[in-house]
C-alpha cells in the first residue's frame, strides 16, 4: 500500500489533529517514566531517608552504613525496573539498556571524581576531626547533585517533571549545605529523600 | 511543503503512530497494552495495524513471555520519518 500525500485538511483538523499527537505523546512518555522510574524513585527515597539519617545520629558507622544501602539501592533497582518486570507490568520492552549504561556510568564518575577530590590525604593531619564534618557534608552534597543532574538530563527526554525534581532536590541540597549545616544530613533525609518518595508516589497515582 | 500522509491521518492510525512514535528508538510495546492506552478493540487496533505494517510504518513481532505469545509493535525508521512529516505538514496547515 502506498501513503497517500492529497493535503484535503483544514486548520480546524490540523489543529485537532495536532492536540491530539501531543495527548498521545504526552501519555505514552508518561507511562515510560511511570515504567521505568516509580518503584526505583520510592526505593532510592526511602534508601536516602534511613542512609542520611544514619549519618546524622551514628556518624561514627555512616560509611559502613551507605556501603550496606548502596548494596541494596542497586540490587533493588535492577528487581524493580529490570526489563522483565518492565515488561509485565507496562507491556513496554523499551530497550533502555543504554540508559541504564548511562546511570551505571554517571555513579561509577561519581564515585570516581569524590575518590579523586576528596582530600584523603589529610586524614592524617591534625585538623582531621574538626575538617571530617565539612568534607563528610560536602561529599554528600556532592552525591546528591550528582544523582539529580542524571534526574535533570532525564527530564530532558522524559518530561519537565524529571528536570524540575532534580533542580528542587539540587537547590535543597545546596539550602542545606549553607545554611542548615548542624542539620544538614536531617535536612537531606527530609528534603531529597521525601522529594523523591512523594515524587514517586505522586507518578504512581496520578500517571498510570 | 510536507504533504499530508492519508494512511497516518486517519484518527486511529494518527494516536497509534503518535503513541509509537513517541518511544524510544529500540522500543516495543505489546498489542494488549497499546489498545488498552488508546481505547481501541483488539478487531479495530488489528486492522490499522496491518495497513500500517503493508506500508512499512510499523513492525509486529511475536515473542513469548512467561510462556505466553504476546504481539509487540513499533515504528520503523520509515514510519518515524513519515509520521514527523504529517506532524510539520499540519503545524504547516495551522499557519496557514
Amino acid at each position: 500500500m502506498k501513503p497517500n500525500t492529497a493535503n484535503p485538511v483544514t486548520p480546524e483538523d490540523a489543529r485537532a489533529s495536532l492536540a491530539e499527537v501531543s495527548r498521545i505523546v504526552t501519555q505514552t512518555r508518561q507511562t515510560i517514566a511511570w515504567s521505568c522510574t516509580t518503584p526505583l524513585l520510592i526505593l532510592w527515597g526511602v534508601i536516602w531517608v534511613i542512609g542520611f539519617s544514619a549519618n546524622h545520629f551514628f556518624p561514627a558507622s555512616a560509611l559502613q552504613s551507605w556501603l550496606g544501602l548502596d548494596g541494596i539501592g542497586l540490587g533493588g533497582s535492577f528487581l524493580l525496573a529490570g526489563p522483565f518486570r518492565q515488561r509485565a507490568i507496562t507491556g513496554l520492552s523499551l530497550g533502555l539498556g543504554r540508559i541504564r549504561l548511562a546511570w551505571l556510568a554517571l555513579l561509577g564518575y561519581g564515585v570516581l571524581w569524590a575518590a579523586l577530590l576528596a582530600p584523603w590525604e589529610q586524614s592524617h593531619s591534625v585538623t582531621w576531626a574538626a575538617d571530617a564534618p565539612v568534607i563528610g557534608r560536602k561529599l554528600a552534597a556532592f552525591s546528591a547533585s550528582v544523582c539529580m543532574f542524571g534526574y535533570v538530563l532525564m527530564g530532558l527526554w522524559l518530561g519537565r517533571f524529571f528536570l524540575w525534581l532534580g533542580l528542587l532536590v539540587t537547590a535543597t541540597t545546596l539550602a542545606g549545605y549553607y545554611f542548615v549545616a548542624d542539620y544538614f544530613y536531617l535536612w537531606m533525609a527530609f528534603t531529597g529523600g521525601g522529594s523523591l518518595i512523594v515524587a514517586g508516589v505522586f507518578i504512581r497515582k496520578f500517571w498510570r | 511543503m510536507p504533504a499530508i500522509d492519508l494512511v497516518i491521518h486517519t484518527p486511529a492510525r494518527l494516536r497509534i503512530m503518535s503513541a509509537l512514535s513517541a518511544l524510544p528508538p529500540r522500543a516495543q510495546i505489546d498489542f494488549r497494552s497499546l489498545g488498552r492506552s488508546l481505547d481501541l478493540t483488539d478487531g479495530n487496533l488489528g486492522a490499522h495495524l496491518q495497513t500500517l505494517e503493508e506500508t512499512g510504518y510499523i513492525k509486529a513481532e511475536k515473542k513469548f513471555v512467561d510462556r505466553k505469545p504476546r504481539t509487540y509493535v513499533a515504528a520503523t525508521a520509515k514510519g518515524r520519518i513519515h509520521f514527523d512529516e504529517h506532524v510539520a505538514a499540519l503545524r504547516e496547515i495551522c499557519r496557514v
